[in-house]
């Protein structure tokens, strides 16, 4: 890969990260979801710093081209990030079915032992 | 004495909810019996609300819409809570006839079945229940695909009049299928080892407002798929240690 693919692929990255630990410091992003972003990021840096190693692993992969692999890899880990996505809002799903339905009888528990103690 | 409650969901059922719910004390005074009733008014953005307040029916507001399967749940969660003996789940809308409540439990009292089931095919005749023809192909292809998954052949399984035990109300209260709640439910029941028993009713024609179903075009389809796969994965799903 070019030097200079290799720079503005670096700062990207470098950016993505300053951004990232910005809204994790606000508590706009929570630590334990920040984790895979973070760690992703690193493993591309390591992989853009080390020189032929993308040349070797497409080789070895049996890519024709070094973007391709990127690509394909790229995809795989988006798709297992969306994935754990859904799990996450089904998990967050029932939480909240759950607290509706609770705060709900509380709610009206309470409204007709007030009714009770007006008469 | 047994202590019995009708779990009554309404999603926007002013027009129905309090005829519903007088036919059901008219009839307690009539027969001498002592059905409770809990209306779960569903986040109805009519005036459910106020109908259910100012005739001082019991009622729970969820304060957030959470669909049929979570607002029967929470009946159920207050079945539970409040120590009832059977629980009965009828509809708001006029569909069920309180008078068949008393065939509904008696399998449970006598036999100690733990699921009663009122289905509207049974009796071929006794059945005033009319739909239209592709209404009618969903339905069996959804019990076809229920009695293949539960093991039982039961007639009518997506039917929302049904009675259930203690037993089934704390199953139901801990875990309650929320995409496909008859059709799954059953299945749940039935994988459990639990045991279940159809009686033959008849239903009426909804009095107003419309189906949860077939509001519009796309609704029947998602909801063909949504229960068909639910259906599935509960079947696969592994036996509950009781």
């Amino acid at each position: 890969m070019e030097i200079s693919s290799r720079t503005l692929l670096l700062f990207a990255i470098i950016i993505f990260i300053i951004v990232m630990l910005n809204f994790i410091k606000k508590d706009n992003v929570s630590i334990k979801y920040s984790l895979i972003w973070l760690i992703s990021s690193l493993i591309v840096i390591v992989l853009i710093l080390i020189p032929n190693c993308l040349e070797w692993m497409s080789h070895l992969l049996g890519f024709e081209l070094i973007s391709n692999m990127i690509f394909v890899i790229a995809i795989l880990i988006l798709f297992a990030i969306c994935f754990s996505f859904t799990v996450i809002v089904t998990r967050e799903t029932r939480k909240i079915r759950l607290l509706i339905q609770e705060i709900s009888i509380l709610k009206a528990k309470v409204e007709s032992l007030e009714k009770k103690q007006e008469k | 004495m047994e202590k019995v409650i009708l779990i009554i969901p309404a999603y926007n059922e002013e027009k129905n909810i309090l005829k519903t719910v007088r036919n059901v004390e008219k009839y307690n005074k009539e027969n001498k019996t002592n059905y409770d009733l809990i209306v779960i008014n569903d986040g109805s953005t009519d005036n459910t609300q106020k109908i259910l307040e100012e005739n001082n029916i019991p009622h729970i507001n969820l304060i957030h819409n959470l669909g049929i399967g979570g607002a029967v749940q929470t009946g159920y969660k207050y079945a539970f809570i409040n120590n009832y003996d059977i629980a009965i789940q009828f509809d708001g809308d006029g569909q069920h006839d309180v008078k068949y409540v008393e065939k509904l439990i008696k399998p449970i009292i006598e036999n100690n079945v733990d699921l009663v089931i009122g289905s509207r095919f049974l009796e071929k005749d006794s059945s005033k229940f009319k739909s239209t023809f592709i209404r009618r192909i969903g339905i069996r292809f959804i019990s076809l695909l229920t009695n293949i998954c539960a093991g039982k052949r039961i007639t009518d399984t997506t039917s929302g009049f049904r009675a259930a035990n203690k037993n089934v109300i704390k199953e139901f209260a801990i875990d309650y299928p929320i995409d496909s709640p008859e059709p799954a439910s059953f299945v749940t029941i039935t994988k459990n080892g639990y045991t279940s028993k159809e009686v033959a009713v008849s239903m009426n024609e909804r009095e107003g407002g419309k189906s949860s179903v077939t509001s519009n075009i796309w609704k029947p389809i998602y909801y063909m798929i949504n229960v068909s796969l639910s259906i599935i994965v509960t079947g696969f799903k592994t036996r509950r240690v009781k």
